[in-house]
């Protein structure tokens, strides 16, 4: 009997049942969007103040650039120079002037250079550059060069920067037979990472 | 029935990276460029020495004008005059050939006699000043040019009483030319 109340307790124990409670969901999904844009910045500098050309020699002092960056893949970085102005390149007050066709550039980068390049190009890139104006335009950096050698991610200017040596000749000059008088024009530099 | 389902998040990632790479340019550097171009006037001659004789009176002198000017001048123009007339230094009295002897000619075109008054001009010699050359070019909008005249200078041994036979020496004919 009393073997038969123990066998009925465990019995009991055993098939306790948990009544089963009802589970209540709702879900959702979001949508999640991410833009990543990268900081991409060029710097350009100019060292040497300004050019006067010698009018005994048609010659200009030299000037130094220097460009530092911080930019994605790119297949080069490209010098452009040029003045305000094709036909007016440089001009006195009394309206007399020199035309861009009249003067040439020599520049001097790591990867290229130019000499008595005429400054009368078109190069058709914008950011200001003046078609009919500008001097030719040199590379500072081509893509597989250490300073461009990244293809997928973000590529660093040199340390100290890529130096551009430049100066500007009016050739032939007392053939050119300008008026006497002060002239003068501005020549503008930017660097476009192509 | 434990039913356990994991409460999922449906993310749609969508990682957009937007290389920007392409043009992009730097800042725009400025560099004053400068040319300074004095004005100038020259003058040279195809030679400094003339010889006149009886049998051969007139030589002509190649004058050789050049200039690079502002805007605003007028005129270019040649000058001639004696300062030292030639003296016979072997003949008796050292005597000298006047200036009424001597006359000067620009390419070709009038004869004025080397006894004129004063230029007005501030150099030059009265009485003995020869003739005056203005250039055919406009100076004041051909800035940068050069030209050439021929000078004749000639000797009038019948403009007055000969002078003595000899050979006279050390005279001196000053050319100028000015822009005004």
């Amino acid at each position: 009997m009393k073997k038969l109340l123990i066998a009925v307790a465990v019995l009991a124990v055993l098939f306790s049942v948990t009544p089963a409670q009802a589970q209540l969901q709702s879900q959702s999904g979001i949508n999640v969007t991410v833009n990543v844009t990268q900081t991409e910045t060029i710097t350009l500098t100019q060292n040497g103040g300004s050019l006067t050309i010698d009018p005994t020699t048609g010659q200009s002092n030299s000037i130094t650039f220097n460009a530092v960056w911080n930019i994605g893949p790119a297949n080069s970085m490209r010098l452009y120079t040029y003045f305000s102005s094709a036909t007016a390149a440089l001009s006195t007050t009394g309206g007399n002037n020199v035309a861009s066709s009249q003067i040439t550039a020599s520049i001097v980068s790591p990867e290229a250079s130019v000499n008595g390049g005429v400054c009368n190009q078109a190069p058709g890139v914008g950011s200001g550059v003046i078609d009919g104006a500008s001097c030719p335009a040199v590379d500072l950096a081509r893509v597989g060069d250490s300073s461009l050698s990244n293809t997928g991610a973000n590529n660093n200017g040199p340390q100290g920067g890529t130096n551009v040596t430049f100066s500007l000749t009016i050739p032939n000059f007392a053939a050119q037979r300008f008026a006497a008088g002060a002239y003068s024009g501005t020549l503008n530099a930017v660097v476009i990472a192509l | 029935m434990i039913r356990k389902r994991l409460f999922a998040v449906l993310a749609s990632m969508l990682l957009v990276v937007a290389p920007s790479f392409a043009n992009v340019a730097s800042n725009t550097t400025s560099t004053p460029v400068n040319l300074s171009i004095a004005e100038s006037v020259s003058l040279s001659l195809s030679t400094n020495n003339i010889t006149l004789t009886t049998t051969s009176p007139s030589a002509n002198v190649t004058l050789t004008t050049s200039w690079v000017l502002k805007p605003g001048h007028t005129s270019g123009k040649i000058y001639s005059w004696f300062t030292t007339l030639p003296t016979c230094g072997s003949c008796a009295g050292n005597p000298q050939i006047t200036q009424a002897f001597f006359s000067t000619q620009y390419n070709g075109g009038a004869v004025t006699q080397c006894t004129q008054a004063d230029f007005g001009t501030g150099f030059g010699f009265p009485t003995k000043n020869c003739g005056v050359f203005t250039l055919a070019q406009n100076v004041g909008t051909d800035l940068n040019d050069s030209a050439s005249t021929t000078l004749t200078v000639n000797f009038n041994q019948q403009a007055n009483t000969a002078p003595v036979v000899g050979t006279y020496t050390g005279g001196l004919l000053n050319i100028l030319f000015q822009v005004v």
